[in-house]
């Protein structure tokens, strides 16, 4: 009978078409399998771009679809809003570096310079170095100071000379190594703070709105994503070449990024993202206001 | 008071949009703003980004006024100068604000440089076409007359060509007060240290959407009290312009 229900909710699943929203990036890679129906399985996975914030924000509020990708610290911060999303797994681990076109002796070397970094205050990587920073015994705005702006500035900065230093993630540490070289990997230091061995939990798969009737669905579309991911990395160049149709970056950038890039699914990750998240809010206030509670996870 | 009436009516939809859409992430209620601009006004750091700002839209409008009149008088007069010039402020105009970023954070890194900059020239053109308008459209019979009768130089631009720009001038002005802060605000999110378009930039990275309502409450206020000083200027003016 139990057997009998499952497959009829299968059935179920199976008349309509499942949504996934992946951000417009190089993220695009780990599902790239999917786009090209390398991996399949009993549900209908078609995958659907968002471009910006605002974008996923209006899909995510609206329930437009039922599983989205999303980088973890703004899915907490849309789940403390209210918003009814739960963290399914963890996909991407590796993407941050430190990058200089000058001499650099460690983070004390920092003092007197300005480091850019992208987008704006609060980013992962701007609240990890300011910490570190202050490990050193270095002031954050005082010793170092801190410059923002969108990522594609800061790389036609940093290659004309005009900047020492940039944190960003990749594919942007690629377009910077022609002039400078990475001095500091930010997911080795997260792993020093945090007695972690994965590194940072940047973005993960998430299911929106009630799950009550859709457990298997999300089972399934777990093990299709998971699929994804470890196909993505063992067919590197399939996976790139159709990355590459979608994206506007350079093939052999791309190539070279994922060597710095770690996509690798792990469904178990609660007390990483969990410590993650406490750290963040701990150390900047206003970029993480409120620590989700159980609900965000889904296991 | 018409001006109350239909602030009540716009709120009124507000809510009303509000309520249909139902997310505070999509649209807040004017409520939730209203209580997030109130904490954000008794903030200290605010009043950092407005007068940061404010510092960069004055500065901004004084040297279009200036560098617009300068140009705009220089075209008006010499025809010559006039189609040199033109096709510069023709293309400053119509150059998206995003194009010019990579070259003015390059020369000027970020800070308060870059946003002026900007605005200077995407407002400039505004100004220096209604200045050269007006001189070209100064009255040729007054110009013969002040010729015959040996009034000097300095008298005919004072008096003739001035008096013939000052309207220009001042419907410019009130154009370019209209898009000011747009302008300063949208270049200070994209290439500011700080200021109320960093604050805004900011605020949505945190997908904290009310506050970024609320940030746009104050920029409303800016350029509606701007545009109003302008008009009683206007008014002081024309005035003026008559009793003498």
């Amino acid at each position: 009978m139990k057997k009998l229900i499952v497959f009829l909710l299968l059935l179920a699943v199976l008349q309509f078409p499942l949504t996934l929203l992946n951000p417009f990036g190089p993220t695009i890679f780990p599902v790239a399998p999917i786009l090209n129906k390398n991996v399949t399985g009993n549900v209908d996975l078609t995958v659907e771009f968002w471009k910006n914030l605002d974008d996923v924000i209006a899909k995510v509020a609206t329930k437009y679809a039922k599983f989205v990708v999303l980088p973890i610290t703004t899915a907490a911060n849309l789940y403390t809003k209210g918003i009814d999303i739960k963290l399914v797994g963890v996909h991407e681990w590796k993407v941050f570096y430190l990058v200089s076109n000058t001499d650099f002796k460690g983070l004390k070397s920092l003092k007197g310079k300005t480091v850019y970094s992208a987008h704006g205050r609060g980013q992962t990587v701007d609240v990890l170095l300011r910490y570190l920073l202050t490990k050193e015994g270095l002031i954050p705005d005082k010793d170092v100071k801190f410059a923002y702006a969108p990522p594609q500035e800061i790389v036609a900065l940093f290659n004309s000379g005009k900047i020492s230093f940039a944190a960003l993630p990749e594919p942007f540490v690629t377009m910077c190594l022609s002039k400078g070289k990475i001095v500091l990997d930010f997911q080795e230091e997260w792993n020093k703070i945090s007695n972690s061995k994965l590194g940072i939990p940047i973005a993960g798969l998430f299911v929106i709105g009630d799950i009550s009737k859709y457990k298997n669905t999300i089972l399934e579309v777990e093990k299709i994503f998971k699929e994804s991911v470890s196909y993505a990395n063992t067919h590197v160049d399939e996976s790139l070449e159709i990355t590459s149709k979608y994206l506007p970056i350079p093939k052999p950038i791309l190539k070279k990024s994922l060597e710095r890039t770690q996509f690798k699914y792990v469904s178990d990750c609660k007390d990483e993202v969990s410590k993650f998240l406490e750290t963040m809010h701990n150390l900047y206030k206003e970029g993480i206001p409120k620590i989700p509670d159980e609900g965000f996870y889904l296991k | 008071m018409k001006f109350a009436y239909g602030l009540v009516l716009f709120l009124i939809i507000w809510y009303f949009l509000a309520l249909v859409i139902n997310s505070s992430l999509i649209l807040p209620t004017p409520l939730e703003v209203g209580r997030i601009f109130i904490t954000l006004i008794f903030s200290k750091s605010i009043w950092n980004s407005i007068y940061s700002t404010l510092l960069k839209g004055f500065i901004a409008l004084f040297f279009t006024l200036l560098l617009g009149f300068i140009f705009g008088f220089v075209m008006g007069i010499c025809e010559k100068c006039f189609e040199l010039l033109r096709p510069i402020f023709t293309i400053s105009q119509s150059v998206p604000i995003i194009s010019w970023l990579v070259l003015v954070i390059f020369i000027w890194g970020i800070g308060i440089t870059g946003p002026i900059i900007i605005t200077v020239l995407s407002l400039i053109p505004n100004v220096t076409f209604s200045v050269a308008h007006g001189v070209r459209n100064t009255d040729k019979k007054l110009l013969e007359m002040a010729q015959i009768y040996n009034v000097s130089k300095k008298k005919i631009i004072k008096d003739i060509y001035f008096g013939s720009v000052i309207p220009f001038l001042l419907s410019a002005l009130e154009v370019v007060s209209g898009n000011l802060w747009k302008v300063i605000i949208v270049s200070e999110y994209l290439a500011g240290k700080e200021g109320i378009g960093v604050q805004i930039s900011w605020a949505r990275q945190y997908v904290n959407i009310p506050k970024v309502y609320a940030l746009t409450i104050i920029a409303v206020i800016l350029g509606i009290s701007t545009e109003r000083a302008i008009k009683f200027l206007t008014k002081k003016v024309i005035l003026y312009d008559i009793k003498d």
